[in-house]
């Protein structure tokens, strides 16, 4: 279960840091609706886990989230605004959770931030 | 007795809510007219994801293929727009085509368009609510093209340069000005537009 859980968690930071380098392309994202590669990313997330029981997810969740800390902050730099907005319009425009308000989203991303390292990292 | 009261408190409070600023726009009829006025109003929503990326529209409808790429999602669709609009007699000018589309400036009726929402100081004109690069005033002009908002549904109500689809659209730039060749770039003013999902009312007014 916990693997689980680790594993949907490396699938939604890997889609949100995806869907955010597709979106941060105009081009692309006056194309497509970027933020649908999320849910897929998540799919791919457990299934990996599924099938493949060999998967470093450690080292992965920690890579992948330090290429998301620094893709935030390439794109919208210390802009706190913008940090609060578009990461939370992504994740509700993929998950399709249009009836939530942005600050419910981010308020369970730090929550599933939380809850992803502290099953990750012994802290002991 | 106290329960019919509460039912219709409840009722009141709840259409009191939902009305916008008098105009009485609501999700269920969300745009009005003034033929004597020449005024169309719509109500939106505001995207915040667009007041810190660079978009080509101004407001698409909510279910269009677009709904999601404009600063206003607009709650009324396209083709309620483009009869609002025929009920105050605009004229569309209908010469944009897929095919002239990056020679042609787009053509009809000129329209003054304003924002204003719950809370707001006053109505703010277009060229306050959307940061242009170039700092051109921006010149909305009814294209019709209905048979292509119907075909493409990409929901696109205004479009920021001039679009063989979106009904009303800016006609300073012509047809890829903004998304590939770059000529200006376009966002929503976060210094003057309320958080996303605010709802506001876009007003078109005919000059």
């Amino acid at each position: 279960m916990k693997q689980l859980i680790i594993s949907t968690y490396l699938g939604m930071i890997s889609g949100l840091l995806l869907s955010l380098v597709l979106s941060h392309s105009f081009w692309i994202d006056m194309r497509i609706n970027t933020s649908l590669v999320l849910p897929w990313c998540i799919l791919a997330g457990v299934l990996a886990k599924l099938y493949c029981k060999n998967i470093p997810l450690t080292g992965l969740v920690l890579i992948v989230q330090g290429m998301l800390i620094l893709v935030l902050l390439y794109s919208y730099g210390p802009d706190i605004n913008a940090l609060s907005v578009i990461p939370a319009i992504q994740i509700r425009e993929g998950l399709f959770l249009k009836f939530m308000d942005l600050s419910l989203i981010n308020f369970l991303l730090v929550l599933f931030i939380l809850v992803g390292n502290i099953m990750l990292i012994p802290f002991k | 007795m106290t329960k019919k009261f509460l039912i219709i408190a409840g009722l009141l409070f709840f259409f009191t809510m939902d009305a916008f600023a008098g105009l009485g726009l609501t999700r269920e009829n969300p745009i009005t007219f003034d033929k004597d006025k020449k005024t169309v109003s719509f109500l939106a929503e505001v995207n915040g994801k667009y007041m810190f990326q660079p978009t080509r529209h101004f407001a698409v409808y909510e279910k269009g293929s677009n709904g999601e790429k404009a600063v206003f999602r607009g709650l009324v669709s396209h083709l309620d727009f483009y009869n609002a609009l025929l009920k105050i007699n605009a004229v569309p000018g209908n010469n944009m085509s897929l095919k002239n589309k990056e020679v042609t400036h787009v053509e009809g009726q000129e329209f003054a368009v304003t924002v204003t929402w719950k809370g707001a100081d006053r109505a703010y004109t277009i060229d306050e609510v959307i940061d242009e690069s170039n700092h051109t005033p921006i010149v909305m002009k009814f294209g019709g093209n209905l048979k292509n908002a119907k075909d493409k549904n990409t929901g696109c109500l205004l479009c920021l340069d001039s679009c063989p689809v979106g009904i009303v659209s800016n006609s300073v730039y012509t047809y890829g000005a903004v998304l590939k060749r770059k000529e200006v770039s376009m966002k929503g003013n976060k210094d003057v537009l309320p958080p996303d999902g605010t709802r506001v009312v876009i007003t078109l007014t005919a000059k």
